[in-house]
C-alpha cells in the first residue's frame, strides 16, 4: 500500500487512527503492530516471512550479544547477524544483477533467476543491522520482547520508504509515549504537507518528466535539447519532492502517535557543496553509512590513500544501495569524485553563490546517471543536454509543456527552499505583537492541514483519471 | 503546557515557530513564583499577551484538527457507500475497475491487494467531481498558449518517392500475412496512442498531425491488393482515406507543426496499389474546401459535410450521380465534445462543435449485429442523438461502430450492392451511400473476425469500399487486421 492512495487515507489510516485513539494505552502497541503487519502484507503477504525472519534473527543475535561475556563471542554473533541479513538482502536484491554480470563475462550461468524485490527490504535490513551493531557497541540495550522489535522493524510509518530510523531514536517511545495535542497537530500538519506534496507537486512533475523522457521508448532518442533540459529539471524536482514527501508523511504519522523520528531532508537543493548536499539529502542513509561503514574504516583520520579508499567504498555502497544496476553505482562513485575534489582541490574556497550553482549542476547531472539504467538512454540524454540531440534544439511540444507548467515549475522550485518555513516564522513573530497577524496566523494554522488534505485527495482522485477515448464499453 | 510537550515543541523539525512557541511557553511557565517576585510592571502585559497568543493558536489548531478529522471520517464513510460506487464512467468512456477475484496466487504475491486499491480509487463515489476539480488545479500550473502542441515527438519514416520504380514492392516488404488479427484491445490502444500523439491546438480547435509509418502503409497496400486479387471479377475494390484534420491547416501552420505530408502519403499508396484497386482521391477537394466545417474542432473525425466530399468523389470514381446534401433532410443534434476536447480546453477557449446529420431518403432503418452477436434493428441516423450525452453524439450515425450492419433501400430495385469496410470515419459516410444502392452492407473490421472477401462473395457484393482515417488505417496493428481479414 502506498501512502498516497485513497484506500490508505480513507480506509487504512482512518480505521487505524480511530482504533488507536479509542483503545486502552496498553493495547496501543498491539494496534500499531497489527496495523503495520496488515500494511506490509498489502504488498504481498509472502514477503512478510522475510521481514519477520530478519527481525527474529536480529532479536536473537542482539540478545545473544548482550548476554555473551567474551568479546569474541559478541563479535561472532555480530558477524552472523550481518551474514544473515546482508545475505538475504544480497539474494533478493543483488543476485540477479551479479549473475547477469557473471553471465556477460563468462557466458554462464545460462539461466538467471528472476527474483522479485521484497518491499522495503533495503530499509528494514539497515534498521535491524544498526540495531544489532548498537547493541554490540553497548550504546543500547537489546529488546527482550520480540514483538517490540518487530514493531520497530515493521512500523508502517517508515518500513517501506524510510527514513531509516535508529532503534536508539525510538527505544523509549516504543515503551512509553504520550503525544500532546501539539504533537498530534504537528503530526497531522506534517502528514498533510507530505501527502499534498506527493499528490500534487511530485506527481505533476513526474508527469511532465515522463512525457519528455519516456524511458524504454524510441521517443526518448528523438527528443530535442530543450526537452532533455526541461525533462531532467522536472525529474530533479520530482525525486526530491516525492522522496521528501514520503519522509514528511512518515515523520507526521509517527508524531501523531508520539514518535519523534529524525529529519531525513534539510533543503538539499540549497546546498553549497556536494558534501553539504549529502548532509541534507536522505540524512538517515548517509548517517548510516557514516556511522557503520565510513568511521569503522577509519574515516578521515588516516592516510590520504586510505581516506580515498574509504570514500570510494562508502560511495560505491551508497550507489549500490539505491538499486542493483551499474548506473546507481556510477552515480555513487560520481559523488565520490566530487567529494574528493572538494576535499583536496576546492577546499572550501568557492564563493557561496558559485557553490550553490556548482552543487546544483553536479546534482542535476547526477540525476541523469541515476534516472537511466540503460547506458544507451543515459548517453543519449547526456549528449542531448549538450546539444547533440537527435530531434534538434527545441520543439513546439517542449514550448507548450513549459508554458503549461511554468507556475508549477516555479512553485516546485520554491517548495525546495526554506521560504515557506521562513514566512511561517515571520508571521508567527508578527502574531506575537499584532492581533490581525495573530488571527491570520491562527486561521492559517487551522486551515493548512485540512486544505492540504482536501487538495491531496483531489489530486489522488485525478491520478485515477484514465480516459479511453477510443475504446467502447 | 507540560514539560514534555515543551520538549516536543522544541524538537519539531526545522520550524523556528515551534521553538518560539516553546520559548514562549517556557517563559510562561518557568519558575513563575520567582519571576513574580522580580517582575517589573512592564512584563505583566507582555506575559498576558504571550498567554493570549498561545491560547489563541492552540484553540485554532484544535479546530484545524477537528476539521481534518472530519474530512478523513467523511472520506472514509463515503468510501463505504458501496451502492453509490459507479461501474462505468461516461466521461472516460470506459468500464471502471471491477473488484478482483481472489486466488491463492494473487493473494500471496500481493496483486489482489493492488487491484483492490485500484478498484477503491477507481469507483470512489465522489471521484468524478474530484477529477473535475483536479483538472481545475492543473489549469493553474501554467499559462495557455495558442499554437500549442501536445505530443508529437514521433519519428516519422521517410515517404518513398511515389513514382520511383526501384522501391521495394509492398508485398515483399510486408512480412508473411499474419495468421490472425491482433487482439482487439491492442488495436484500440494503438489507435488511441496514435490519434492522441501529435495534436496541434490553435484558435480553439485541435488538429491531429500525421506521421508516416512505412510498415503500416505497406501492410495497408498489401491488404488492398490482396482484396482486389481475391475479388477479381466479382467485386470492384475502392479505397478511401480520410486525411487527418491537420490537412485543413493553413500552409504556414502546417509547415511549423511537422509531421508527414499526407498528400504525398496518399500518392504513395495510389502508385503502389494494384491497378484493380480504385483509389478515391479526396485530398484536393478537402484542401479546396478547407475553410468549411469539414472536421470537428474537438474531435479527430470529420463532419458529415467532410464525409460528403468523399461520397461525391466516390460517385465520380464509380460514374454515378451523387444525391446532394440539399436533396436530403437534415437535423442538428446540438453540441458535441470530441476526443480532443480536454486537450483543447486545457489550452484555453474551445470552439463549439455541433453534429449536423443528413438522413437517407430511401430508408432510415437498418439491421445490425452487436459484438455479442445480438441482432437488432435501429436507425441509420438516430434522431434520439439530440438527447444523448455530449461526448457520444458522433454515434448518431449507423449506431456507432458495430461489427456488421445491413441496409435495404426499398426505393431502389436494381440489385446494386456494396460492402463498406470501415473504421469510425465510415460512420458519417454510410448514410450518404444508402440512396445510391439497393443493399448496403457495413463491416467494422476492427470488431469482427469475419473474412471480408468471403462475405463479399457470399452476398454477391458489387463494390467493396474500404474507408478509414489515415491515422487509424495506417496504424500497424489496424492494417495488419485488415490484411488478415481479406486474406
Amino acid at each position: 500500500m502506498v501512502f498516497s492512495s485513497l484506500i490508505f487515507l480513507f480506509v487504512f489510516l482512518v480505521v487505524h487512527l480511530v482504533v488507536y485513539a479509542f483503545v486502552h494505552d496498553r493495547y496501543r502497541n498491539a494496534v500499531l503492530l497489527v496495523s503495520s503487519l496488515i500494511f506490509y502484507s498489502w504488498g504481498g503477504p509472502q514477503y512478510l516471512l522475510l521481514l519477520v525472519g530478519d527481525t527474529f534473527a536480529s532479536w536473537a543475535f542482539a540478545l545473544l550479544i548482550e548476554r555473551s561475556q567474551g568479546q569474541a563471542a559478541k563479535r561472532a554473533f555480530l558477524v552472523l547477524e550481518c551474514v544473515v541479513l546482508l545475505g538475504l538482502l544480497g539474494i533478493f536484491k543483488y543476485l540477479g544483477f551479479v549473475l547477469g554480470n557473471v553471465q556477460a563475462v563468462f557466458g554462464a550461468p545460462e539461466l538467471i533467476p528472476q527474483i522479485v524485490l521484497p518491499i522495503g527490504i533495503s530499509f528494514y535490513t539497515f534498521q535491524l543491522i544498526s540495531y544489532v551493531v548498537d547493541v554490540y557497541r553497548g550504546q543500547i540495550h537489546a529488546q527482550p520482547r520480540f514483538a517490540r522489535l518487530l514493531l520497530y522493524s515493521s512500523l508502517f510509518h517508515q518500513c517501506i520508504a524510510g527514513p531509516i530510523v535508529r532503534y536508539e531514536t525510538v527505544q523509549n517511545e516504543i515503551e512509553h509515549r504520550r503525544p500532546s495535542r501539539n504533537d498530534i497537530y504537528y503530526g497531522v500538519r506534517r502528514f498533510s504537507i507530505g501527502v499534498a506534496k506527493k499528490a500534487i507537486l511530485a506527481n505533476s512533475c513526474a508527469s511532465v518528466a515522463d512525457t519528455l523522457l519516456p524511458i524504454g521508448s524510441d521517443a526518448l532518442f528523438t527528443q530535442v535539447t530543450t526537452g532533455y533540459w526541461l525533462g531532467m529539471a522536472f525529474y530533479m524536482l520530482q525525486i526530491y519532492l516525492d522522496f521528501s514527501a514520503y519522509s514528511d508523511m512518515a515523520i507526521g504519522m509517527g508524531r501523531m502517535v508520539g514518535f519523534h523520528y529524525l529529519e531525513n531532508f534539510n533543503y538539499p537543493y540549497m546546498a553549497t557543496s556536494i558534501q553539504d548536499f549529502w548532509r541534507r539529502w536522505h540524512i538517515s542513509l548517509s548517517s548510516f553509512f557514516r556511522d557503520y561503514v565510513y568511521i569503522p574504516l577509519g574515516g578521515s583520520r588516516c592516510s590520504r590513500a586510505k581516506y580515498v579508499r574509504n570514500i570510494f567504498i562508502v560511495w560505491f555502497l551508497t550507489g549500490m544501495w539505491h538499486g542493483a544496476s551499474w548506473n546507481y553505482i556510477l552515480w555513487g562513485l560520481y559523488f565520490a569524485v566530487f567529494l574528493l575534489l572538494e576535499k583536496f582541490v576546492i577546499r572550501g574556497r568557492m564563493p557561496r553563490v558559485a557553490g550553490h550553482l556548482y552543487a546544483l549542476i553536479v546534482v542535476y547531472f547526477g540525476w541523469v546517471l541515476f534516472h537511466f539504467e540503460s547506458f544507451a538512454e543515459m548517453g543519449c540524454v547526456a549528449a542531448g543536454i549538450f546539444g547533440l540531440a537527435g530531434g534538434g534544439f527545441t520543439s513546439l511540444e517542449v514550448h507548450t509543456l513549459f508554458m503549461q507548467n511554468i507556475f508549477l515549475l516555479l512553485f516546485c522550485i520554491i517548495a525546495c527552499t526554506n521560504l515557506g518555513a521562513w514566512l511561517h516564522s515571520r508571521l508567527f513573530a508578527a502574531a506575537k505583537g499584532n492581533d490581525a497577524a495573530l488571527l491570520l496566523y491562527s486561521v492559517l494554522e487551522a486551515l493548512t492541514p485540512v486544505a492540504l488534505l482536501v487538495v491531496a485527495v483531489i489530486g489522488l482522485a485525478g491520478a485515477s483519471y484514465n480516459p479511453f477515448i477510443y475504446f467502447q464499453f | 503546557m507540560s514539560e514534555q510537550s515543551q520538549k516536543e515543541l522544541r524538537s519539531e523539525g526545522g520550524a523556528a515557530v515551534s521553538a518560539s512557541v516553546a520559548d514562549e511557553a517556557h517563559r510562561d511557565q518557568g519558575a513563575p513564583k520567582q519571576e513574580a517576585r522580580v517582575q517589573r510592571p512592564a512584563e505583566v502585559p507582555r506575559r498576558r499577551r504571550a498567554q493570549r497568543v498561545m491560547s489563541t493558536i492552540a484553540r485554532w489548531r484544535t479546530r484545524g484538527l477537528a476539521a481534518w478529522a472530519a474530512v478523513m471520517l467523511v472520506g472514509g464513510l463515503v468510501g463505504l457507500l458501496f451502492f453509490a460506487r459507479p461501474a462505468t464512467s461516461a466521461v472516460e468512456m470506459r468500464n471502471l475497475t471491477e473488484f478482483p477475484q481472489i486466488t491463492l496466487q494473487n493473494f500471496l504475491d500481493g496483486s489482489f491487494f493492488t487491484d483492490v486499491s485500484l478498484w477503491y480509487a477507481d469507483t470512489y463515489p465522489l471521484r468524478e467531481p474530484m477529477v473535475a476539480a483536479d483538472h481545475g488545479i492543473d489549469s493553474l500550473f501554467g499559462v495557455t498558449v495558442d499554437g500549442a502542441m501536445v505530443g508529437g515527438n514521433v519519428k516519422a519514416d521517410e515517404i518513398p518517392d511515389a513514382v520511383s520504380d526501384d522501391a521495394e514492392s509492398p508485398e515483399s516488404s510486408v512480412a508473411a500475412t499474419p495468421a490472425s488479427a491482433p487482439d482487439e484491445r491492442v488495436i484500440a490502444e494503438d489507435i488511441q496512442a496514435n490519434i492522441m500523439d501529435g495534436i496541434y491546438i490553435k484558435d480553439g480547435a485541435g488538429y491531429s498531425i500525421y506521421y508516416f509509418d512505412q510498415q503500416a502503409a505497406d501492410t495497408y497496400i498489401a491488404a488492398m491488393n490482396k482484396a482486389a486479387e481475391r475479388l477479381d471479377g466479382i467485386s470492384t475494390v475502392y479505397s478511401i482515406m480520410s486525411p487527418a484534420n491537420s490537412i485543413t491547416l493553413d500552409p504556414v501552420d502546417a509547415a511549423n507543426v511537422g509531421g508527414s505530408d499526407q498528400k504525398q502519403t496518399l500518392a504513395y499508396l495510389a502508385t503502389r496499389f494494384d491497378q484493380r484497386v480504385k483509389s478515391v482521391e479526396i485530398v484536393d477537394d478537402i484542401i479546396a474546401h478547407r475553410s468549411e466545417y469539414l472536421y470537428f474542432y474537438t474531435d479527430h473525425h470529420w463532419t458529415q459535410q467532410g464525409a460528403y466530399l468523399a461520397y461525391e468523389a466516390f460517385c465520380k470514381a464509380k460514374g454515378i450521380e451523387p444525391v446532394t446534401l440539399d436533396q436530403r433532410r437534415h437535423e442538428n443534434f446540438g453540441e458535441f465534445q470530441g476526443t480532443y476536447y480536454d486537450t483543447v480546453a486545457s489550452m484555453g477557449n474551445v470552439r463549439t462543435d455541433t453534429v449536423d446529420a443528413y438522413f437517407p431518403n430511401g430508408t432510415n432503418e437498418m439491421t445490425y449485429w452487436t459484438e455479442e452477436g445480438e441482432e437488432l434493428v435501429g436507425a441509420i441516423v438516430d434522431e434520439n442523438a439530440a438527447t444523448w450525452d455530449i461526448p457520444f453524439k458522433y454515434s448518431c450515425f449507423i449506431q456507432g461502430d458495430q461489427p456488421l450492419e445491413t441496409i435495404h433501400n426499398p426505393k431502389i430495385d436494381d440489385g446494386s450492392s456494396c460492402l463498406v469496410v470501415k473504421d469510425s470515419y465510415g460512420c458519417a459516410f454510410v448514410p450518404l451511400l444508402v440512396d445510391s444502392y439497393e443493399d448496403v452492407h457495413v463491416i467494422d473490421f476492427r470488431y469482427t473476425d469475419q473474412n471480408i472477401c468471403d462475405y463479399a462473395k457470399k452476398n454477391n457484393i458489387q463494390d467493396v469500399i474500404f474507408i478509414t482515417g489515415m491515422k487509424i488505417g495506417l496504424t500497424e496493428s489496424v492494417a495488419a487486421t485488415l490484411l488478415a481479414e481479406v486474406s
